[in-house]
């Protein structure tokens, strides 16, 4: 879980170059999208939080220590439920497998086939017979199957799997992870799955249920936008406001922060392209340019590399049957702040959920919304996490 | 506007070529056309060969023709081959083939009009040809006045009116006489036609008239008609399955509403129309789409992206890159690459046209020059020049660029003269093309460059020659002249000095006016007893524009000290010192803020000058311009101030969208005794109307939603937002104007209630438009999306000082600091506006 690659620092557009999705595995051993203590031992499962968390992981215990847990009264019943539950998903999934027939596939399909298959924005279209052999594999990879599910997850950013750690140099964002996905929700490929879909749903809920109850839950309790009286808040709703410029110190705590930043706009309807212009400019009324860059994208989200202190302005352009229809600019600074820089650090000896929580509320109520996203996005999926990143600010 | 001379020859050439399809084709067909089978289109073919061969005196064919045109009628619902087969087949044969004929002479007619079309001949070669042209046309009429067959007399009357469109719509040395001459005579010729072809039972071929009619209609003004009768051509168009002539048509019918659009000043319809127009071409933009979506851009001061656009769009017959070059000149100029537009300058005065004295070009590059600084030699070039024979707007750009080069070199009694015959010369073209009623020569037609900087220049040279005053009338007069002239009913609301004094006199601290032009903003204050100081600064409006976005956003991010920064910055430009000083001698009360076109947005409360409480800074009242030529008498307090109290809708599931409007609803309702609360369920359209209609007092809580965004700026959403109503109704800004509200005061609490997309000097068209042009004297709105909470605590603050007897603009000023003094965030509390007159 220490092989990954950094982030690309000159990110400029999603899908360019050396970008954040290129060079991803879909392996299970490199990219678990849930967090285990790596050297758990028979011992940890004494504490009663370990062996919640790996009861969650159960699946990838060596058989000792599942004998354990199958032997705790208590978490021996949820064992048996969830496997239960994988066993029932399992069969389906054979049986789909029957049904599309050929034998599944043993090597999980690379990130971008993957992305194309769930046909996240941008994706290009794979061959019918890719398709089938994807679909096969989907159907005996949960991981895989996790991936292409959170395409289809309404929500207006990025998802990043894998949690935010004591310390990051282990657990670094994986580039794979980080395209974002839009408001709307997106088409999702493969009807003919929907009977393992279902299997998959429902494992997923009872997982999830299970895990929430095992949680001793700081509760996700994500910050909500006050009512508004009306609606009137795009084309461009991020970056705005206060971005963070974070030490490295911070960066270590909390390695969402810090590397990019997301911007969203409202889809234009028919538009085939976006373009995008950020010009870094004095802090005054009539302010003077002081520095200029462009992007372009086809997807009405994705995130740029972090920008330089300072004050921006950035310009949106869409492109409809060739012709540029202008958007409302949107301004946002980028800035160091010590004090929520403190705050934030404060909250190192939490737990690593209750930690993310605080410091989304703390960014959130400094006015850090881009912020307080990039960490919600550092989330397992849930939906009270999902309702926060859909929430797009109403002003 | 480039719209008349650069769409002439493609619309000239397109109604030919369109007309001259038209002229093989017989029958129409109805609307269901596009469900039709192929059978049906065979059919209809068929029959149309058919009758050809009849006409031209086959008979045998007439058993085969009857047949078909039954199945048409009956099978293809075409009722029309009934109609047209009724018709021929019981003319005589020498009827029939006379009227063939006649046809062909008309089409002879046609092609030699094309063909002088294609030469792309001049005026002075054009006009006698037109006559020639007219009169064979005409001869063909009288030829066959009492013929069998009407059809020849139909297709000459058609395109006989297609002559006179063509001259009116393009042809601005017209005099006024004989333009309105020829609008009248080419209707009747066009509805004659009609007529004509109704009584042979033709479809297709009506399209030619009915089109000219809908230009008519706009030439006139009579835009309604006009968007009427080029819809009407769109959907026949678009319901024939003979693919050129939909095509064709469905264009025509586009330009023309996008005419009309473009006359209204509705960009939303305009983007629109653009798109549609791009649809409906080929793969590759046509020169007429680029040039008009280029100068769209222009018009949303996006100079940039103008470049961008037509960089990529380059022509290449060379007629359209001389065109490419003189926009690409004027663009980059705009954008402030000024050594890149010297590199285009150098190329157009290189084009022949350049050298003609008065052509566009010429008058271009005089301008370029008089920027460069070299007035005197421009003075030189243009004071020779004839204008006799220079249409009306051109006339207007070059008293424009007079104006500027006397001011630069300081000869500012001349300058103003000549500043001022360029306002009126625009006004008068506007006259022609959007009528006396909506004449407003700062907004669309001539637009920006002769409008609103030669408003500010003429200002500037007033305030020269030490006649503030004047400076202060002019910038009202010429500016909110529609919303004026719908708020007071009179059409020629004209502003004049003894008005501004009448209204400065009525506040304490007076009223400050201001006129944001391309490059230049001139501030004047005139204190209540009619004394004025003025300045001006060399901030456009873009500057300005961007400026208050700046302010906005950092309020609403509440980055105090962006905020407080830009804030000082804004007043540093729009109240210098010496504005703030003669401001502050008038201390303590209120003044009337005129906020026009590109400030209607600005936020004064966050301006250091009004931040103060009301013992320490002026109170500001503010208004999108004079309304009417007096104020009228001051608001009165009273305890028996009876309000229509609406609000807190509920949804169709019974739950509450708006959660804290209930408790404001009885808030306010407590503070003035024997009001009437409607809320909840019973929020509805009629009670709303009732409230709206009935007018005194009102105070509205709900949502307000902005339309859909199609791709424009945010202010365009809110012209076509809507309130929110109970059980999912909506009420939108239109039916607010049809319920004409006049109320004493209103208080719309819901978010943007005061946002809305302006043009050039106009006033904002969002919902306070519709308000204060119906009438209503005070209006409290927001100038941006409010917290449920937020919009509560201010009403309820304000409700409280009105309650205590002070009037709407202290009431809103003791609502402000009591929200800012609590700790409560700029976002919240200068939202907050009272437009109207207090």
């Amino acid at each position: 879980m220490s092989s990954r690659k950094p982030e690309n620092p000159d990110q400029t557009q999603p899908r360019g170059g050396l970008g954040s999705d290129s060079g991803a595995s879909m392996k299970r051993d490199l990219n678990v999208p849930r967090s285990m203590p790596a050297d758990l031992t028979t011992a940890g499962l004494d504490d009663p939080k370990t062996a919640d968390e790996a009861l969650i992981a159960w699946d990838e215990l060596d058989a000792q220590l599942l004998q354990m847990l199958a032997e705790d009264p208590e978490r021996g019943r949820r064992l048996r439920k969830l496997q239960d539950a994988d066993g029932w998903l399992r069969a389906r999934a054979a049986e789909a497998a029957r049904k599309t027939g050929g034998p599944a596939l043993l090597d999980c399909p690379e990130a971008e086939e993957l992305y194309d298959f769930g046909q996240g924005p941008g994706a290009t279209t794979l061959s019918q017979a890719r398709q089938d052999a994807i679909d096969r594999h989907l159907a005996t990879c949960r991981e895989c199957e996790a991936f292409v599910e959170t395409l289809s997850v309404p929500m207006p950013a990025g998802l990043e799997l894998g949690m935010p750690d004591e310390e990051p140099e282990e657990l670094p964002v994986d580039p794979a992870w980080v395209r974002p996905t839009p408001v709307i929700p997106l088409r999702r490929k493969g009807p003919r799955r929907l009977l393992v879909g279902a299997g998959l749903a429902a494992a997923a809920v009872v997982v999830a249920l299970i895990a929430i109850q095992t949680q001793s839950a700081p509760g996700l309790a994500f910050p909500q936008q006050p009512p508004l009286r009306g609606s009137a808040g795009g084309p461009i709703f991020y970056p705005r406001g206060h971005v963070l410029a974070p030490s490295e110190e911070l960066k270590k705590v909390f390695p969402a922060l810090g590397g990019r930043i997301e911007w969203l706009i409202e889809p234009s309807k028919d538009a085939t392209e976006y373009q995008f212009l950020w010009i870094r400019h004095d802090d005054s009324a009539f302010a003077k340019e002081l520095g200029r860059g462009r992007f372009d994208s086809k997807d009405s989200s994705g995130f740029i590399s972090q920008l330089d202190e300072g004050s921006y302005t950035l310009f949106a352009t869409a492109i409809v049957n060739g012709l540029p229809h202008p958007m409302t600019p949107r301004e946002f600074d980028v800035q160091t702040d010590p004090a929520i820089e403190a705050q934030l650090l404060a909250t190192r000896g939490q737990p690593t959920i209750e930690r993310t929580m605080t410091a989304i509320r703390l960014l959130q109520a400094a006015k850090y919304w881009t912020d307080a996203r990039d960490l919600a996005r550092s989330l397992p999926p849930s939906p009270e996490r999902d309702l926060f990143l859909s929430q797009t600010p109403g002003r | 506007m480039g719209r008349s001379g650069g769409r002439s020859a493609a619309v000239f050439l397109l109604a030919f070529l369109v007309a001259t399809t038209a002229a093989f084709l017989i029958g129409g067909k109805s609307s269901h056309a596009q469900e039709k089978t192929v059978s049906a289109a065979e059919d209809l073919e068929a029959a149309k060969n058919a009758c050809l061969e009849f006409r031209a005196g086959n008979d045998a064919v007439l058993p085969k023709w009857r047949d078909l045109a039954k199945r048409c009628a009956q099978d293809h619902h075409r009722p029309d081959a009934q109609r047209l087969f009724d018709y021929y087949s019981v003319l005589p044969r020498e009827a029939r083939v006379r009227g063939m004929e006649q046809e062909a002479r008309v089409e002879s007619v046609r092609q030699e009009a094309k063909k002088a079309g294609d030469a792309i001949m001049s005026p002075l070669e054009w006009g006698p040809e037109r006559e020639r042209l007219l009169r064979e046309l005409h001869q063909i009429v009288e030829d066959n006045r009492s013929a069998a067959d009407a059809a020849p007399a139909a297709r000459a009357l058609a395109l006989r009116s297609t002559l006179f469109r063509q001259r009116v719509i393009t042809d601005d040395k017209i005099e006024e006489l004989e333009f309105r001459e020829w609008i009248t005579v080419g209707e009747s010729e066009a509805q004659l036609s009609l007529e004509l072809f109704d009584r042979v039972g033709m479809e297709l071929p009506k399209l030619e008239p009915l089109l000219n009619m809908g230009w008519f209609a706009q030439a006139k003004p009579e835009l309604d008609a006009a968007e009427q009768q080029f819809e009407t051509v769109y959907a026949r168009a678009h319901a024939s399955t003979n693919t050129q002539i939909r095509i064709k048509y469905e264009l025509e019918a586009l330009d023309g509403l996008l005419a009309v659009a473009q006359d209204s000043g509705d960009r939303q319809r305009t983007f629109r129309l653009l798109n549609e127009l791009r649809k409906l071409g080929s793969e590759k933009l046509s020169w007429n789409v680029v040039e008009q979506y280029a100068q769209f851009l222009l018009d949303l001061d996006e100079p940039r992206l103008a470049d961008e656009f037509l960089v990529q769009h380059k022509p290449h017959a060379d007629k359209e890159l001389g065109e490419w070059q003189l926009l690409m000149m004027g663009v980059t100029g705009r954008e402030g690459l000024t050594e890149v537009a010297a590199l285009y300058a150098t190329v157009v005065r290189k084009s022949s046209r350049a050298k003609v004295p008065g052509s566009p070009e010429s008058l271009a590059l005089a301008d370029m020059d008089c920027r460069a600084g070299m007035s005197a030699d421009v003075l030189d070039r243009l004071d020779g020049l004839d204008i006799s024979l220079m249409p009306i707007s051109r006339k207007a750009h070059l008293a424009r660029i007079r104006g500027a080069a006397m001011l630069e070199l300081h000869h500012y009694a001349e300058a103003a003269a000549v500043l001022r015959g360029a306002l009126e010369l625009s006004e008068s073209c506007e006259g022609r093309h959007q009528g006396i009623q909506d004449s407003n020569s700062t907004a669309s037609l001539v637009g920006e460059t002769v409008g609103l900087e030669s408003l500010a220049m003429l200002a500037r040279a007033q305030i020269e020659v030490g006649d503030c005053m004047q400076a202060a009338a002019d910038i009202e007069n010429w500016q909110s002249r529609r919303l004026r002239r719908e708020a007071s009913q009179d059409p020629s609301a004209e502003i004049e000095v003894a008005d501004v004094k009448g209204w400065a006199a009525a506040y304490e601290c007076g009223l400050i006016t201001w006129v944001v032009g391309a490059d230049t903003t001139v501030v004047v204050h005139v204190n209540p007893n009619g004394h004025a100081v003025a300045s001006w600064s060399p901030h456009g409006r873009k500057d300005i524009q961007n400026a208050i976005r700046r302010l906005r956003d950092a309020a609403l991010t509440d980055n105090l000290d962006s905020t407080s920064r830009i804030a000082r910055g804004i007043q540093e430009i729009l109240l210098p010192d010496d504005v703030t000083r003669h401001l502050n001698a008038c201390f303590p009360g209120r003044v009337l803020l005129c906020l026009h076109g590109a400030l209607e947005n600005l936020p004064v409360d966050l301006l250091p000058i009004f931040a103060g409480s009301s013992s320490s800074s002026p109170i500001p009242v503010v208004l999108p311009g004079l309304l009417v030529r007096a104020p009228g008498s001051a608001f009165k307090t009273s305890d028996d101030q009876a309000w229509s109290i609406l609000g807190d809708p509920v949804e169709s599931t019974g739950e509450d969208s708006v959660p804290q409007a209930s408790s404001e609803l009885l808030a306010v309702g407590a503070e003035h005794a024997g009001s009437r609360v409607c809320s909840g369920a019973d929020f509805t359209r009629a009670e709303l109307l009732k409230a709206l209609r009935q007018g005194h007092f009102l105070h509205l809580a709900s949502h307000l939603v902005a339309a859909t965004w199609d791709g424009s700026s945010i202010d365009g959403t809110l012209n076509h937002a809507t309130i929110v109503l109970s059980h999912g109704d909506r009420f939108s800004i239109d039916d607010i104007r049809s319920a004409r509200p006049h109320h004493e005061l209103a208080v719309v609490n819901a978010c943007f209630t005061g946002g809305g997309e302006f043009v050039d000097g106009e006033a904002a068209q969002g919902l306070a438009n519709a308000f204060l042009s119906s009438g209503t004297r005070n209006l409290l709105v927001s100038m941006w999306p409010i917290t449920d909470q937020a919009a509560t605590r201010y009403a309820v603050a304000f409700h409280r000082g009105l309650a205590s007897g002070l009037d709407p603009a202290r009431s809103a000023s003791s609502a402000r600091n009591e929200l800012r003094d609590s700790g409560a965030p700029p976002a919240d509390w200068a939202a907050f506006r009272l437009v109207g007159r207090d």
